[in-house]
């Protein structure tokens, strides 16, 4: 009897229905939507500060007195200690490998032009590694710093004879771009053709960027580099991070580990580089904890009011419901059903709108969270299957407690009074 | 009874007790609908009001990245050192000119000197006569720069002498808080007393994972008379605080207060933020839009479930002449006064929570936003009139006969 008063119920009714069915399903879509993101934003904003520079810095270990304003380092070549570019794609087999963004090497070489003297900075503008067989990694100058501006282009990868020179150089010389640039050093002397003018805002303004094989080369230091300049996408500092690793006990060096801490990544570039030392970059990897933090926090907010606003929708829309069909309430009390019964038929009701809603509520949800990280990231979000089940338990919850609640108070109004439809 | 004396000496007098006994009788829906408004009014005031707060705390953030726009020399000099080339330091009232525009700037100057570095103990071990960069500044005017920047400070009364060694240096020469060192200048033939030494009482050890760590700090004075660059500095750091407009606009004024300098914003700094704050506020506005719509959607249908409640009220209001316009006259008027009330104190207690919250959470004292009270208060009087309108075709069709006699 029951069952075919369910499905009786199920089938009158119906845009009074739908109407319940839509809005568990807008409120399951938004707050999926929001839980979606909430879960990439933290990757994603990363993503997105590692533009502000490195925040590690390899150098080899036994330098003892590096001259170096801003990482340019003006001493001579074959003054001091330098790591092997060999060594470098050791870096992309780490643990923490696919934290590491990009990664730049640089060579540094005074030389002079036109009278005037500067450095000329070997680095890898675009160059694609091949880590093994099957994969390769490109890397570079500009995965480093995309928002330097370059007028004109940066070199292409097998332009051997490219250069970039800063803004402050260029003006101070006269040098546009297209004009061969005679670079004269202790030992001879090049000439490299102008493809841009840099501007950074920083010291590199004042001096010239060239391919690393051609600064190597001259300076005598095949297969040599003096700094590697490392983004990696990382986990804020928190309590554990700041023990010395020597100083860990082994449960808290096996956590730690397993973080993408700054001082992590680096420890595990140290490792990976012989004779190398690797370090943070204080200035970079502590502000962008803060803002990683500060963002997160903002999105869990966003997050929870989204799903308090979620169960209010549907909870009211249970309880319009019930209100409506007090006089059927009423009725079925009045022919002599226990309250049991007359709840039993009502939650089942609420239970199977709570399902479909929640399900076509994750499906919907998931779709505008992927449609939303694409217009704001400009990348693509990940279904997380997770979030169903999550989905399916919330809009369930919330049905049965939105209908219970108001059924409570409808069994203790008077049948007679019901009927009237008071 | 004669007829003619039911009519009222004032219609409107009907209108207005209508109303008011509306809220006063059906005070369970009352209190439904403004509840309802009330937490959308509540919500919508508190992401609003920490929308500018939260804004003006990220932008903060990023000046913990430390200077963000340079100051250099124009001129490229010829002359055999290949470091930044000195200019003049900045007079006191063009400083001073420059502070008024932009009361919370921080500017630092900086000298850049390659100097021969020794260890007054002597100690045989340890390597003489290397070469470092000595940087002219001040002490407190870095580490304001550069907040995130590790410093050891010896916990003595500061000295005029007092110097600051970068890390890795310290570590290679054995340095501890308390030494002292000498700096001298190079030889470069150009007339200098080359045996003048200037001692220096190590007071902080520099700790920042780049290139300062390498590098010695002394009081930019000091350096000055010691490399006989009196009045010049290579550069001149600055800070400004705010968004990429204003920083973008001070770089402009810069250029017109000096004209013999080139100011050039710290590209990786500016315009990462740029980017980042955009993001982070499309975000949050999307986001909020998202929520907002579904409590429009939550309020719109409790509004709608109260109108249907009252069909009985309004089929006894066309009974005794009512037209289906002073009708919903009456129920705009009542969305209003819900409106009204729910707007008010939910604004309220968003506003309370939104201040709690950033206090609590984001560290900032939230003066309140005033231009949210209007677009919270008005927003929810619009929806409270708007779902109340929505069930029009439902009062144009009621028939008093029929719902008078109870279908």
């Amino acid at each position: 009897m029951i069952r075919r008063i369910i499905s009786q119920s199920l089938l009158r009714r119906r845009e009074r229905k739908l109407l319940s069915l839509m809005a568990v399903t807008l409120g399951i879509a938004v707050a999926t939507a929001v839980a979606t993101i909430a879960i990439d934003v933290g990757d994603k904003v990363n993503h997105e500060l590692r533009s502000v520079g490195a925040n590690i810095i390899v150098t080899p270990a036994a330098d003892g007195f590096p001259i170096s304003i801003g990482g340019v380092d003006f001493r001579p070549a074959g003054a001091g200690a330098y790591l092997e570019e060999s060594s470098l794609p050791a870096m992309k087999r780490i643990f923490w490998r696919n934290s590491i963004v990009a990664f730049a090497p640089f060579v540094y070489l005074p030389v002079q032009a036109q009278n005037r003297h500067f450095v000329l900075i070997g680095t890898w503008f675009e160059k694609t590694l091949s880590i093994s067989p099957t994969e390769s990694f490109r890397t570079g100058i500009r995965q480093l710093h995309p928002t330097w501006k370059v007028e004109g282009n940066w070199p292409a990868a097998d332009d051997a004879d490219g250069c970039v020179v800063g803004s402050q150089l260029a003006q101070a010389l006269g040098l546009k771009i297209g004009q061969k640039l005679p670079i004269q050093t202790k030992t001879g002397f090049r000439e490299f053709k102008i493809r841009g003018i840099l501007e950074s805002g920083g010291i590199e303004d004042q001096e010239a960027l060239a391919p690393l094989e051609s600064v190597q080369e001259m300076a005598g230091l095949r297969g040599k580099v003096r700094r590697v300049e490392v983004s990696a996408v990382t986990k804020p500092e928190d309590a554990l991070a700041r023990i010395p690793p020597a100083r860990m006990t082994p449960d808290q060096f096996e956590r730690w580990s397993c973080s993408n801490y700054a001082s992590t990544v680096a420890y595990q570039i140290q490792q990976a580089i012989p004779g190398s030392s690797a370090r943070p970059v204080y200035r970079v990897s502590e502000t962008e904890g803060k803002i990683l933090n500060r963002v997160g926090l903002l999105i869990s907010l966003l997050a929870a009011a989204a799903l308090i606003t979620a169960a209010l929708a549907v909870s009211s829309m249970m309880l319009a419901n019930v209100l409506e069909r007090r006089s059927e309430i009423g009725l079925f009390r009045a022919l002599g059903a226990a309250d049991a019964r007359v709840a039993t038929i009502f939650l089942t009701e609420a239970s199977l709108v709570g399902l479909a809603g929640g399900a076509l509520g994750y499906l919907l949800g998931s779709m505008l969270a992927e449609k939303l990280a694409r217009a704001i990231f400009g990348s693509p979000i990940g279904i997380h299957w997770v979030l169903l089940p999550a989905a399916l338990a919330l809009a369930l919850a919330v049905t049965l407690i939105g209908s219970a609640l108001p059924l409570r108070r409808g069994f203790k109004m008077s049948t007679a009074m019901a009927l009237r439809g008071e | 009874m004669p007829i003619s004396n039911l009519k009222p000496r004032n219609p409107r007098s009907i209108f207005w007790r209508l109303c008011l006994r509306s809220l006063q009788v059906k005070r369970p829906q009352a209190a439904l609908g403004i509840g309802s408004l009330m937490v959308g009014a509540a919500v919508c005031s508190l992401l609003l009001n920490l929308y500018g707060g939260v804004q003006r705390k990220m932008t903060e953030s990023f000046s913990a990245f430390g200077a963000n726009i340079i100051l250099t020399s124009r001129e490229v000099a010829a002359h055999s050192s290949d470091l930044p080339t000195v200019m003049p330091e900045p007079s006191p009232q063009r400083l001073e000119a420059l502070r008024r525009e932009h009361p919370s700037i921080l500017t630092v100057p900086v000298l850049y000197v390659i100097m021969r570095l020794n260890s007054p103990a002597a100690d045989s071990r340890l390597p003489e006569g290397k070469e470092v960069v000595a940087v002219g500044t001040t002490l407190e005017g870095i580490s304001a720069m550069n907040p995130n920047w590790h410093f050891q400070t010896l916990n003595q009364r500061p000295e005029p002498r007092d110097c600051a060694v970068g890390i890795h240096l310290a570590e290679a020469m054995q340095f501890h808080p308390g030494d002292s060192l000498q700096l001298q200048m190079l030889e470069t033939g150009s007339g200098h007393d080359q045996s003048a030494q200037e001692t220096f009482r190590i007071a902080t050890i520099v700790s920042t994972g780049a290139s300062e760590d390498d590098q010695v700090f002394v009081p930019l004075a000091a350096l000055q008379q010691m490399a006989g660059l009196q009045g010049k500095v290579s550069a001149m750091e600055l800070r400004v605080p705010g968004d990429v407009k204003a920083i973008e606009s001070a770089v402009r004024q810069l250029a017109k207060l000096f004209p013999e300098m080139d100011a050039r914003p710290v590209r990786q700094i500016v315009y990462s933020e740029a980017k980042v704050l955009g993001t982070v506020s499309r975000l949050m506005l999307a986001l909020t839009i998202l929520i907002l719509t579904i409590i429009a959607l939550c309020v719109a249908s409790t509004m709608t479930a109260i109108v249907l409640e009252r069909r009985k009220d309004i089929a006894v209001m066309k009974a005794l002449g009512a037209s289906n316009r002073a009708v919903m006259e009456l129920f705009v008027s009542e969305g209003v006064a819900l409106g009204l009330i729910g707007g008010l104190a939910g604004f309220f207690l968003g506003a309370l929570f939104a201040r709690e919250i950033a206090l609590r959470l984001f560290d900032v004292a939230l003066a309140p936003s005033w231009w949210v009270f209007p677009v919270v208060c008005l927003s929810t009087i619009i929806l409270a009139v708007v779902a109340t309108l929505f069930p029009v075709r439902v009062v144009r069709r009621i028939q008093p006969a029929v719902v008078l006699k109870g279908a």
